[in-house]
């Protein structure tokens, strides 16, 4: 007996140490982080160290398993770099599902590809990846690379779980060094555990690490905030990016840097000053000349993204603009402000985390979180907001790409956080107004006269700006859920104003608007407006809050003329609901041979507590049945 | 030689699926575009007649291309393109960007470009003014070691704009004539190409569109290739399309490239005068197969089983029958290959190395499949073809670029099969529904020959229901929904990327209304099996109850509820790649004190030319039950643009039937 554990443990011994071969066997990793995962994290650390105000280095090395094909995408290294930075020392070496070392990354595995992406004309991104080509799950990947980083207006975001729908993580670390004389400023979000500090030779170390984070179901309106989950965010105090220095210990200062980048771009030519000129003459109320010249900006100019280098941060000056008559959102909203400046009229260079699915920035972390840059105009009362790479948007409107969330304004005195205006349920409207014709068949013709505004008329703003004839009518088709009907004509219009409108009218053919079965008609009333967001129910107690980001109203108003002959067997009682998430009612009422059908539901927007998710879902589930109520008729 | 030259010729006077008229050469005229001259009238176009809304229409898109000979690097292919496009929209400005793609092959053969100038120009007070390309709108995007892009953007456009850009392309890689599309997704309203090629270049054209040519002509011409050297006689082929609708996506498509209007060039071979030095490309279907034989990524590759000896001899000891052999096999490569979803008929490393990797594409698969086969000793080869989204194969053009995938053709006894080892769920016997695309060519040094791929399978579901209903309107009882053929296939795919749990979850979220106490999936691994799901549930509020009535949808919801075919008009054939069968049959019991009303009618319907049919019954049983059935069938993978309004009433007629309801009453 004690030779066979002796034998065994000698076995172990030699095929672990003395041939060193085996190092991150699959069968190693814990059964709750296998659980729902496609790939694991073993281990992960990356080193972030500050040189000094315009460098940065970052060491990274990471290994991970590979579970099913799904995880496949972790088996490849993509490395970003660009004109301020530089990848150097990539290596990789490749695991089998006994962890056992079967091949390392060779140069020729290695390929440099151009990153330019599609919204991009031109730009100086390139990846380095990495990719063995292997596929025997699960497998091991272990990569390592360094980088030398010259974009220093933000250092490093580090959220170790940011796919937790796919990625379980048994172990990750991050480290951020810099010099004391600088020093660090960073935020802890999402529950991750406080930062192990030490300070060497005038260095200062903060490190954070996070160990055994299963893969987590994706709960139905999580806020967004959450999106990434555990993590750390950093930045300078003071940075500098090729020869323009800054800082950004408050909004102000960061607001001052934009200030510096613009500094002496808003030169125009001669010609579009006396253009602007003789546009504004005339002209007193100061609103009416900023939509004069917001609208001949969107006339002159196009949008056409070239980010190189510094290009990324800095805008074209506005006589480029004025000369070519493109340029990106800097470049766009720098130009605007030039024009609105040349008219006698103050405007602040915006910048914003664009987005409709985006989640707010921090506000209490002043630092580089902004992917767009808008104009701001203020005024006596309400500020104007333009959005400038955009030809065909509203004068005034923001739409849910830049709406309801806080913005940096670079005024004269530096930076200043502001919020964005919000568009609530009496902004975001769909009035629909249906007459309708049914025959003893159960067929129908339909006469619809509906009006969209704020964001529920986005869709078909851009249908008539985009798209052509055939697309039109293909979207139109798109739009209506009626189970069988032939649209015979339609008609889109738009009113561009601070809250958009858009008129939709359609004549349709319905085929068994009434499904008919013997003598008898069964009939939804509810037309168009059918609600289909029904939301699962789990035993499962929610973790987090209920986010609700639009809120909008609808109102349903559709009258059916209906056959002579028709009597009413059985009609819907009316429902009326009210909740903290919106309000419901619904009513159909019968006279002269004709039913009206009435609708109205106003959806709120808010964050409320993780358990009245389960109101919310019953909410929906009530709106979802009285949507589908049946009227049936006897012939 | 006369071979060749045969061939030659019927190619280009070939005409494709539809038929395309070239009016006669009386009608024939010239269009020239000079750059920098605009027609006013152009500037002044608000909208475009023939599409309203349309955000740009291209005036004119013309370009030939020639041959021309340089002291450096022989012959070359010139390319020549002017295009005029009218900006209409805000949202056509992206056709004020353009790319030129430049190719490049072992730092020896390249393409540049030459004489690239663009201009915009807008109406500013009855004045036209013009902007031109500058040096600093032009970009280089390096993409890849063999491709970089040559990009522009033009100045100054504006709803109304004229812009233009011509460039020139000029080629080392002499078999290679740039392909001409027609059609773009706006309308063009000329476009032209113009093709020089001395005789001693034997091409083959290919055309094809929907869209006929305005002007198609070939003259013989004297090609001048140098003006030291003499002439040689060549032929200039000149087709212009005019009003070309724009074309786009629609549902029920293979690739919109099997649609659009376009010219292709293959080379066959060339043949300088004298007849010395000449080389064949691949031309016939003979010369393909032989050429495909003799690659080292194709051909090589299937004596190159070897590496798998030990497995073949253990497959030997264990089974006898042949069959079982190719099962086996067949089951070995699929568990130890991961296909990477890349198709080519090309392998991307030996056999060897794909095997140690464990993962490669189509090609590695299935000829390490074959190889496998041969080294068993059973007759297999490969047959190539080409996927729905690449395109359709022409059995009269020999072009391999037109193939990109490549599955076993296995003989048992008598009998023969196609097998495709990429794919782990699929049934034995069956190819993946991508590969259901015309025929396939069988690569076979003797016995090479078109194999069909369209296959008789089906995607089947069939739902078998029981339930009871009670006097509150609550259902209660059983179904079992069995998925057959590809609809096997497909559930399993889904189960197996989504786990169990997930796939039973997700049907719960599309049942809000539903309680369900058992869900179990049997047969998963089974794959000559149907797929069967077995649930039992409660249902609320699918019957309604009203005073003394029930009303009740016999399909629980779960029949037809919208008409995929929504627009009247169809241009393209509806491809559906495989036959469609759905059948519910369902049995209900009456709460007691309740009695039948109304029952639907029965109904039974077909669509012309054998297309499909659809029956509806329902009755009551002796035991007081209700029994209801409904199936339907559509039996034509393609339904060609003619037989649209029959299929899309067909469909109505289902949608409305599977809403109907049954009428109970209080007695």
């Amino acid at each position: 007996m004690k030779k066979f554990v002796y034998s065994a443990f000698f076995w172990l011994f030699c095929s672990s140490f003395i041939l060193g071969q085996v190092k991150w066997p699959a069968a190693a990793i814990p059964e709750n982080l296998r659980e729902n995962a496609h790939a694991v994290m073993r281990k992960s650390e990356t080193f972030y160290t500050v040189r000094n105000s315009g460098e940065g280095q970052r060491k990274v090395h990471y290994i991970v398993t590979i579970l099913d094909q799904q995880g496949i995408e972790y088996s490849t290294l993509t490395v970003r770099y660009d004109k301020l930075s530089k990848v150097t020392n990539i290596e990789g070496t490749l695991y089998n599902t006994l962890g056992e070392k079967i091949k390392t990354l060779k140069k020729s595995d290695i390929s440099d590809q151009s990153g330019i992406s599609n919204t991009n004309l031109f730009d100086d991104v390139r990846y380095k990846v990495g990719q063995f080509n292997y596929a025997s799950f699960p497998f091991t990947v272990e990569f390592s690379y360094e980088e030398t980083d010259r974009n220093m207006l933000s250092y490093e975001s580090w959220y170790p779980h940011f796919d937790s729908e796919n990625l379980a993580v048994e172990q990750d670390f991050f480290k951020i060094s810099v010099p004391a004389s600088l020093d660090l400023r960073y935020k802890e979000l999402n529950g991750i555990g406080a930062a192990v500090t030490e300070e060497n030779n005038g260095i200062k170390s903060y490190s954070w690490m996070v160990k055994n984070l299963p893969v987590l179901e994706k709960e139905p309106y999580a806020p967004r905030k959450i999106k990434y989950g555990p993590g750390v965010i950093t930045a300078p105090n003071e940075f500098e990016v090729e020869g323009y220095q800054g800082k950004m210990s408050s909004w102000k200062d960061l607001g001052e840097f934009d200030n510096v980048l613009c500094k002496n771009r808003d030169i125009l030519p001669e010609e579009t000053i006396a253009e602007v000129k003789q546009l504004t003459s005339g002209i007193t109320d100061p609103v009416q000349k900023v939509k004069k010249l917001y609208e001949y900006m969107q006339n002159k100019t196009r949008y056409i993204s070239i980010q190189l280098g510094i290009g990324g941060w800095q805008p074209f000056e506005a006589k480029y603009v004025a000369e070519k008559g493109y340029g990106d959102c800097k470049a766009l909203s720098n130009f605007m402000k030039s024009i609105l400046k040349s008219a006698n009229i103050e405007s602040y260079y915006t910048s914003i985390q664009a987005g409709d699915d985006k989640a707010d920035i921090l506000t209490d972390f002043p630092s580089q979180q902004f992917n767009h840059v808008i104009l701001c105009v203020p005024m006596k009362q309400d500020s104007i907001w333009l959005e400038c790479t955009s030809q065909t948007n509203p004068f005034g409107y923001l739409s849910d790409f830049t709406s309801d969330r806080h913005a940096l304004l670079a005024t004269p005195e530096g930076g200043k956080l502001v919020m964005t205006p919000g568009y609530g349920e009496k902004d975001n409207l769909q009035h629909r107004n249906i007459q309708v014709v049914l025959n003893e068949e159960g067929d129908a013709e339909a006469e619809t006269s509906m009006l969209f505004t704020g964001i529920l008329q986005d869709d078909y703003a851009s249908a008539i700006s985009r798209m052509n004839d055939d697309e039109q009518k293909k979207f139109m088709y798109s739009q209506i859920h009626i189970p069988n009907f032939d649209l015979v004509k339609f008609s889109i219009q738009n009113e561009k104003k601070t809250i958009p409108v858009s008129k939709v009218k359609n004549s349709l053919l319905i085929r068994k608007c009434a499904s008919k079965s013997g003598t008898r008609m069964f009939l939804n009333p509810n037309l168009m407006s059918v609600f289909n967001q029904i939301l699962p129910v789990t035993d499962k107690s929610r973790k987090h809050d209920v986010e609700l980001i639009n809120a909008y109203t609808e109102t349903d108003s559709v009258m059916f003329q209906l056959p002579a002959k028709a009597i009413i067997e059985a009609q819907p009682a009316p429902v009326n609901i009210e909740t903290a998430f919106g309000k419901y009612q619904s009513e159909v009422k019968i006279k002269d041979q004709k039913l009206y059908y009435y609708r109205k539901f106003i959806r709120k927007r808010g964050i409320f507590p993780p358990g009245s998710y389960a109101e919310l879902a019953d909410f929906y589930k009530k709106i979802s049945k009285a949507d589908r109520a049946q009227v049936v008729m006897k012939l | 030689m006369k071979h060749y030259s045969r061939y030659f010729l019927q190619s280009t006077l070939s005409v494709l699926f539809i038929l395309l008229f070239p009016l006669s050469n009386i009608l024939a005229q010239e269009k020239t575009v000079k750059f920098g001259k605009i027609d006013l009238a152009d500037l002044q176009m608000k909208s475009y007649p023939k599409d309203t809304s349309s955000e740009a229409v291209i005036l004119s898109d013309i370009a030939d291309a020639y041959y021309r000979y340089s002291e450096s690097s022989g012959l070359q292919v010139v390319f020549n393109r002017h295009r005029r496009i009218k900006i209409l929209k805000k949202s056509g400005y992206d056709w004020a960007s353009y790319q030129i793609p430049l190719g490049r092959y072992k730092g020896a053969n390249k393409e540049r470009i030459e004489n690239l100038r663009g201009a915009t120009y807008n109406l500013v007070n009855d004045q036209i003014v013009t902007d031109k390309l500058d040096k600093a709108s032009i970009f280089d995007e390096k993409q890849t070691e063999n491709l970089t892009y040559k990009k522009i953007t033009l100045p100054n456009v504006k709803e109304g704009s004229v812009i233009e850009y011509t460039y020139s392309t000029v080629s080392d890689f002499d078999t290679s004539i740039p392909t001409w599309e027609f059609q773009k997704n706006i309308p063009v309203i000329w476009s032209e190409y113009k093709v020089q090629i001395p005789d001693f270049y034997h091409f083959k054209m290919i055309h094809q569109g929907y869209e006929p040519f305005f002007i198609s002509t070939v003259k013989p011409v004297n090609i001048s290739l140098d003006p030291t050297t003499t002439r040689y006689e060549g032929k200039e082929y000149r087709w212009v399309i005019k009003d070309a609708p724009a074309i786009q996506e629609e549902p029920f498509m293979t690739t919109l490239n099997d649609y659009n209007a376009k010219v292709e060039f293959e080379i066959a071979a060339i043949i300088p005068p004298g007849g010395l030095n000449s080389k064949y490309f691949s031309v016939t279907w003979e010369d393909f197969t032989k050429t495909l034989l003799e690659y080292e990524n194709f051909g090589t590759q299937l004596k190159r089983g070897g590496f798998l000896k030990e497995k073949v001899n253990t497959i030997k000891a264990a089974e006898k029958e042949p069959v079982n052999q190719v099962f086996a096999a067949y089951q070995f490569i699929r568990t130890n290959m991961k296909w990477d979803g890349n198709s080519s008929i090309y392998t991307s490393n030996s056999l060897k190395k794909s095997f140690e990797n464990k993962t490669g594409n189509c090609a590695d698969i299935n000829l390490m499949f074959i190889a496998m086969l041969k080294e068993l000793g059973i007759e297999a080869d490969p047959v190539v073809l080409s996927t729905r989204d690449h395109g359709r194969i022409l059995p009269n053009y020999v072009l391999e670029k037109k193939f990109n995938y490549v599955v076993a053709w296995v003989k048992i006894g008598d009998n023969s099969v196609l097998l495709d080892a990429t794919d782990p769920f699929l049934d034995f016997g069956k190819i993946p529904v991508r590969c259901l695309n015309g025929s396939g060519r069988l690569i076979h040094e003797a016995n090479a020959d078109w194999v069909p791929l369209s296959s008789n399978e089906r995607i089947t579901k069939t739902l078998i229901l029981n339930f009871d209903l009670n006097n509150e309107g609550q259902m209660n009882g059983s179904l079992s929904i069995s998925h057959l053929g590809y609809g096997g296939l497909y559930a399993r795919k889904q189960i197996f990327t989504d786990s169990k749990a997930k796939y039973i979850e997700s049907f719960r979220k599309k049942h809000p209304t539903w309680n369900i106490s058992k869900f179990e999936i049997e047969k998963l691994e089974e794959l000559s099996d149907p797929l069967v799901e077995n649930i039992t549930t409660s249902i609320q509020e699918t019957a309604s109850i009203a005073g003394d009535h029930i009303y009740l949808n016999p399909l629980l919801g779960e029949g037809e509820k919208e008409n995929p075919f929504k627009t009247t008009e169809r241009k393209f054939p509806v491809e559906l790649a495989t036959q469609i069968e759905e059948n519910y049959i369902a049995t209900f019991s009456i709460p007691e004190g309740y009695e039948i009303e109304e029952l639907p009618k029965n109904i039974r319907l077909s669509l012309p030319n054998d297309g499909g049919k659809f029956s509806y019954f329902v009755s009551k049983t002796e035991e007081g039950k209700i029994a209801v059935s409904s199936k339907f069938l559509l039996k034509k993978p393609t339904f060609y643009a003619e037989e649209y309004s029959s299929l899309k009433e067909f469909y109505a007629q289902i949608v409305a039937k599977h809403a109907e309801q049954i009428v109970l009453k209080k007695k």
